[in-house]
């Protein structure tokens, strides 16, 4: 007991965090796990059925595989992009010759910073196919004399997507790169040069190193962000530009797990929130599964 | 291998206007009548920004900008003090079970943010909830990567001695905490809080399921629903899309350098 009133404060100062988590967090969180046993809906089905969503999901549906897939795809696309050009660009705005940095910073990252909604509908506009930009610039300057349909056809469309996702994510990458570029500190550099390291030897040999810990951190909540990514691909093809009101876009390649999610359970007239239950968790067991193998794969190549 | 000054400047300008090309075009396509759009490319700024900004106007759009704002920063603000409260706690404090709490809010930090959202949105239903902005500002409680940067922070920044002192000359602890402890931890304070309003502010999914009324809707939605308001309208839509980024623009401008500051000193120290 004195024990207790002697740690009286940090108890009282951790309350309320886990007081609220397991009201507003954990509660939704098992309680959507128990919804995917079942085969509730909003006309009064809640019977408990097992792992019958759960072989629906694996076993029949490939419009789960597509979602997964896409997301995958995009993910080994962009992602080692992010870094090699992160890394790069980061290493520029930090080198001696910038004045300005914060500048460069704030332009590369203001993509970040838009709303996911405006960027799927920016892109909708630019690579729409009778009125977009790109088309009209193309033709303008006669590069095509027809115009191409970039978000009608699924390898132009996950292109698209892929370049969205770059455009968007590589500021907060350079952010983080800028981060821990700027806490070494500059007399290890020095020490290099005065040794007759070339500015190659240098980021190989020591930036890149140096940044391992930010390149771990950043490849994790990568993985699990990018397997929940929505909202820029559902705006994208909500048919904001013309002729583009597809669901999951052209033949699917755009359509996502947490789509599919927000799809059989707030969407359309089934309101399957079983179904949706179990596409939650189900995606949830890839994001682990990735992440997991993310870190050992990081971990090995340490050692 | 030389590098020159001028190379650098310029490869990194060039980077620079790429990303920030469809922005201006974003900003430039608000200023064209809707029907001139799609006639040539709008490369200039035209002459038709004050009609679009009165049809944006017309609508909801201010409500949904205030809607956005007011839920924004309550959001960041009970964010910004449970993490560094509970930060504070894990970072300073020796307890029994210290570990094992901490732990299990590394794991949440995991765990991706759609999984529970059926259930929380049944559970709102059940409390009445739904319709209101509470369902929006429930997640600023429980900010597990809050609580993991403060905590990596205030271990690091704030000196013990001083807490101890303070201690010694009889003062409480939540005194400790907000006069003294709170200074310290004022970079990474902004440097959250800069995540946080980011995050409440382009929050689109929550909104979307919980609010129904248009008088309710926050920016991201109210933009969404633009599309179905003014169907043919485009550059006024485009307008607000404009509108609705220019806050965090401002706020990052202003806070570009905290940032870094702020992520260098806490939660990703190379």
């Amino acid at each position: 007991m004195k024990a207790l009133t002697k740690h009286k404060w940090p108890y009282l100062f951790v309350a309320p965090y886990f007081l609220s988590y397991a009201v507003f967090g954990l509660f939704p969180l098992l309680f959507t796990l128990y919804i995917s046993f079942t085969n509730w809906d909003l006309f009064g089905n809640h019977d408990f059925v097992g792992l019958d969503n759960y072989k629906q999901l694996f076993l029949h549906d490939t419009y789960f595989w597509k979602s997964l897939g896409n997301v995958l795809i995009y993910l080994v696309a962009y992602l080692p992009a992010l870094i090699i050009v992160g890394m790069l660009c980061a290493s520029l705005i930090e080198s001696k010759f910038i004045r300005r940095k914060g500048f460069f910073r704030l332009g590369i990252f203001t993509p970040y910073m838009t709303t996911p909604v405006a960027i799927g509908i920016i892109f909708a506009m630019v690579f729409d196919w009778q009125g977009g930009m790109l088309n009209n610039f193309l033709v303008q300057i006669g590069l095509i004399s027809e115009k191409i349909n970039w978000m009608g056809e699924p390898d132009t469309a996950r292109w698209i997507i892929i370049l969205m996702m770059f455009w968007k994510n590589l500021g907060y990458f350079i952010m983080f790169y800028c981060a821990g570029m700027a806490s070494v500190e500059p007399s290890v550099y020095e020490a290099a040069v005065v040794d007759g390291a070339s500015p190659k030897d240098v980021f190989l040999h020591i930036t890149i190193p140096l940044l391992k810990p930010i390149n771990l951190f950043l490849i994790i909540t990568s993985i699990i962000g990018g397997l929940q990514l929505v909202e820029e691909p559902m705006l994208m093809f909500s048919g904001w530009a013309s002729g583009s009101a597809l669901v999951g876009g052209p033949e699917g390649s755009a359509f996502t797990p947490i789509w599919y999610m927000f799809d059989a359970a707030f969407n359309g007239s089934s309101f399957k929130y079983g179904k949706g239950a179990a596409i939650a968790y189900s995606t949830f067991l890839f994001i682990a599964l990735f992440s997991l193998a993310g870190i050992k794969w990081l971990n090995r190549k340490e050692s | 291998m030389r590098i020159s000054k001028w190379s650098v400047i310029i490869v990194l300008s060039l980077t620079t206007i790429l990303f920030l090309l469809p922005f201006y075009i974003m900003v430039v396509m608000g200023t064209y009548y809707s029907e001139d759009l799609f006639k040539q490319l709008p490369l200039l700024p035209g002459s038709y920004f004050t009609q679009n900004l009165k049809t944006v106007l017309s609508g909801d759009f201010l409500l949904n900008y205030w809607n956005s704002f007011y839920v924004a920063v309550l959001f960041t603000a009970i964010s910004v003090v449970m993490s560094s409260i509970t930060g504070y706690a894990f970072g300073k404090f020796k307890f029994p079970g210290k570990r094992v709490l901490y732990l299990v809010i590394l794991c949440t930090m995991m765990v991706p943010g759609q999984l529970g959202l059926i259930a929380f949105v049944m559970e709102m239903k059940f409390f009445h909830l739904n319709n209101t902005h509470i369902p929006l500002l429930l997640a600023a409680l429980n900010n597990a990567f809050g609580v993991f940067f403060m905590t990596q922070f205030s271990e690091s920044s704030v000196p013990t001695e001083v807490i101890e002192s303070a201690r010694i000359d009889g003062c409480g602890e939540l005194t400790i905490f907000f006069r003294i402890v709170t200074p310290f931890l004022m970079p990474a304070l902004s440097t959250l809080g800069l995540l946080a309003f980011l995050g409440s502010w382009n929050n689109y999914l929550l909104p979307l399921v919980t609010l129904n009324e248009p008088s309710l809707y926050t920016l991201p939605l109210g933009i969404a629903n633009l599309s179905t308001m003014f169907r043919t309208d485009y550059s006024a839509s485009i307008l607000g899309l404009t509108l609705g980024t220019l806050p965090l623009i401002i706020i990052f401008m202003f806070g570009s350098k905290t940032l870094v500051k702020g992520l260098t000193g806490g939660a990703v120290k190379g």
